[in-house]
């Protein structure tokens, strides 16, 4: 109940940042834009795109994969520089402004602290993304006349994957200063997008690889968020690499979201053990 | 009844490894206050009030020693229900106008909806923001100050630690936050305040205490350390040089003035024999007045000695403040 009190009185506060205004609103014109961008590079784009369905790419097809890489593109970026925003500003800030002193003096626990703020780290990104994914809904929907599918599903699980990486940078945050964290976050994202890689690495460990090594980064692949899972926008652009992926559905509702949330957790538990034990 | 607070040895070591260098804040404090005493909670700037407080909110960690609040150990989550915080300059969330920022806190300590509204306003009203809606961050210091009192008063607390709740107000508001506070003593709560304003302390305080270099050097209730023993006795001239002989041997310390001479001793059983020397001469006694050590000599003193390891020549130690004894005029 107090962890809820706290969370909706984050998103109140993170929906005032300028930050995450700006962003939004950056975005929010982007994806409109991406209309006209698609409508100078269809022309060229057909040549670069024929490749790969033999030939028979029409150009609204092209059309579309701009506009979909392109908004696809502008809201992980938005959602990247929003989650280490909040995850990195959100405790510092109410410690640097002595308002967390008022609020941990009530009968708040630092459990319930933490919680409500990673779960109005959550809303907050929720209602960013709720946002984007809207614009972008209505610009497909308004061109196909139909509900695309593919794309709500696209927003929700980059949402998830920032969820995850805002819940990274809001541990850190209990322990580090604001401009570490963001660099150490940023740097969780990129390795997380590598993390497959590192794994086929790993299981490579024999003359080349030392054992140790590939023990290492194993315990990386395991640590760091799995985002090579998360980076499915290239399915759903190119619905025929859609086809590649048995069951999506199920990959999408049992697998990826769950590993999101459980990881998230993960991140909360850690951020709580720390964050009881720190000096205010 | 259980003390409102109590710390057996407490004690706060910053950084022991880290920037700190292993300074010691508090050092093995012992301090009792008992329930619905005004405490006041005096030092000098770095003494270790701030760091004290925070430890008895469970904000830091005790290095030594420990501490309880109403009978309960600090952090024990029933205990917040009853006890509230202001810090030094405080700072809320400046998009929230004030009724909007105590709904949030009476949130966290799950009151009811319609409590909440009752209780908002009431508080509005006694610190006097009723009327205003706008955001926080349009408000002045003092009416910020204001919102923070508020915000402490919303769970009807039986204990309230203020860290200078008056410092940076104007003489307005400072009155103002003044007379709020005489109005929770009057309530019957405990209070438990660090302030550098001691004609505050000593008008509203029961008791007080001073530290320095985080150890306690002095507590007590204020009457009783304000209740200085020296008695001032002032005789009208002309006298004869014989008797003014006797009373100069009879003081411990005379001041000369225009037509008067002014006397100064501790020991009761000198003062008499001044008096009866003064009274055989019939000469003109105009006053007889124990003399009233302010709140501020007695901490400059408290101080001092400790730094210099000595205490310093009465002379330059304090201004003395007058209370005339009824019935003492000759
Ligand atoms: N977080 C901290 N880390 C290291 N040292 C600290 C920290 N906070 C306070 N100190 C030191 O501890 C000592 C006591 O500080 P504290 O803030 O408790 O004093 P205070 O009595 O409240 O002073 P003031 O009247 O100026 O508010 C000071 O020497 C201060 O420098
Ligand atoms: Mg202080």
């Amino acid at each position: 109940m107090t962890a809820w009190t706290i969370a909706t009185n984050t998103v109140g506060e993170a929906m005032r940042k300028k930050v995450i205004n700006i962003f939004l609103l950056v975005a929010l014109i982007m994806i409109i834009l991406s209309q006209a961008f698609a409508f100078f590079a269809a022309p060229t784009g057909i040549s670069t795109q024929a490749g790969e369905v033999g030939g028979v790419t029409s150009a609204s097809r092209v059309e579309m994969i701009v506009i979909k890489s392109m908004a696809f593109g502008v809201i992980v970026l938005a959602g990247l520089v929003m989650s280490i925003f909040l995850g990195t500003d959100l405790i510092p800030a109410e410690i640097e402004r002595k308002t967390i002193y008022t609020i941990l003096s009530k009968p708040v626990r630092r459990s319930a602290y933490i919680t409500g703020k990673q779960l109005g780290l959550a809303m907050t990104l929720g209602l960013n993304f709720g946002l984007m994914g809207l614009a972008f809904l209505a610009l497909i929907g308004l061109k196909t006349f139909s509900f695309p599918y593919e794309i709500a599903i696209g927003v929700l699980i980059i949402f998830v994957q920032f969820v995850m990486l805002g819940s990274v940078a809001l541990l850190f945050s209990v322990f580090l200063t604001r401009n570490i964290n963001a660099a150490l976050t940023f740097f969780m994202f990129v390795v997380g997008m590598l993390s497959d890689f590192l794994l086929s690495i790993a299981n490579q460990t024999g003359e080349s690889v030392s054992r140790y090594f590939g023990w290492f980064l194993k315990a990386i692949h395991v640590m760091i968020p799995n985002f090579s899972n998360f980076n499915i926008t290239n399915p759903l652009i190119h619905p025929q690499a859609m086809q590649e992926i048995p069951n999506f559905y199920r990959h999408v509702f049992l697998e990826l979201i769950p590993y999101g949330l459980v990881y998230s957790a993960i991140m909360l538990l850690l951020a709580i053990f720390i964050f009881d034990r720190k000096e205010m | 009844m259980a003390l409102a607070v109590q710390t057996i040895g407490l004690t706060k070591r910053y950084g022991v490894l880290g920037r700190g260098g292993g300074r010691l804040a508090v050092d093995h404090l012992d301090l009792e206050v008992e329930q619905g005493v005004i405490f006041g909670f005096l030092g000098p700037n770095g003494a270790g009030k701030t760091t004290t407080i925070k430890m008895l909110l469970g904000l830091i960690f005790p290095t030594e020693g420990r501490a309880e609040l109403l009978g309960k150990p600090v952090g024990n989550i029933q205990v917040r229900r009853e006890i509230s915080y202001l810090p030094e300059s405080p700072y809320f969330y400046d998009y929230l106008s004030g009724a909007e920022l105590l709904n949030f806190y009476g949130k966290l300590f799950n009151i009811n909806a319609e409590e909440r509204g009752r209780k908002i306003r009431q508080l509005l009203q006694l610190v006097g923001l009723a009327e205003d809606k706008k955001p926080l961050r349009e408000y002045s210091k003092g009416m910020l100050q204001r919102v923070g009192i508020a915000q402490a008063l919303i769970n009807d607390p039986k204990l309230l630690f203020f860290d200078e709740p008056t410092s940076g107000l104007d003489p307005i508001a400072h009155i103002e936050i003044r007379d709020v506070i005489l109005k929770l003593k009057e309530e019957g709560k405990t209070i438990f305040t660090s302030s550098h304003q001691l004609s505050d302390v000593e008008l509203i305080c029961d008791r007080v205490s001073i530290i320095h270099r985080g150890k306690l050097m002095k507590i007590g209730d204020v009457d009783d350390l304000l209740k200085g023993s020296e008695v001032q006795i002032i005789v009208d001239r002309p006298l004869s040089p014989a008797l003014e002989q006797s009373l100069r041997g009879l003081s411990q310390r005379v001041v000369e003035q225009e037509g008067r001479i002014l006397l100064y001793q501790s020991d009761e059983e000198l003062v008499g024999q001044i008096i009866d020397a003064v009274r055989a001469e019939r000469a003109r006694l105009i006053s007889v007045t124990p003399q009233r050590q302010s709140l501020e000599s007695i901490f400059l003193q408290t101080v001092r000695d400790d730094d210099s390891g000595a205490a310093l020549p009465p002379e330059i130690t304090f201004t003395s403040e007058d209370t005339p004894l009824k019935g003492a005029e000759g």
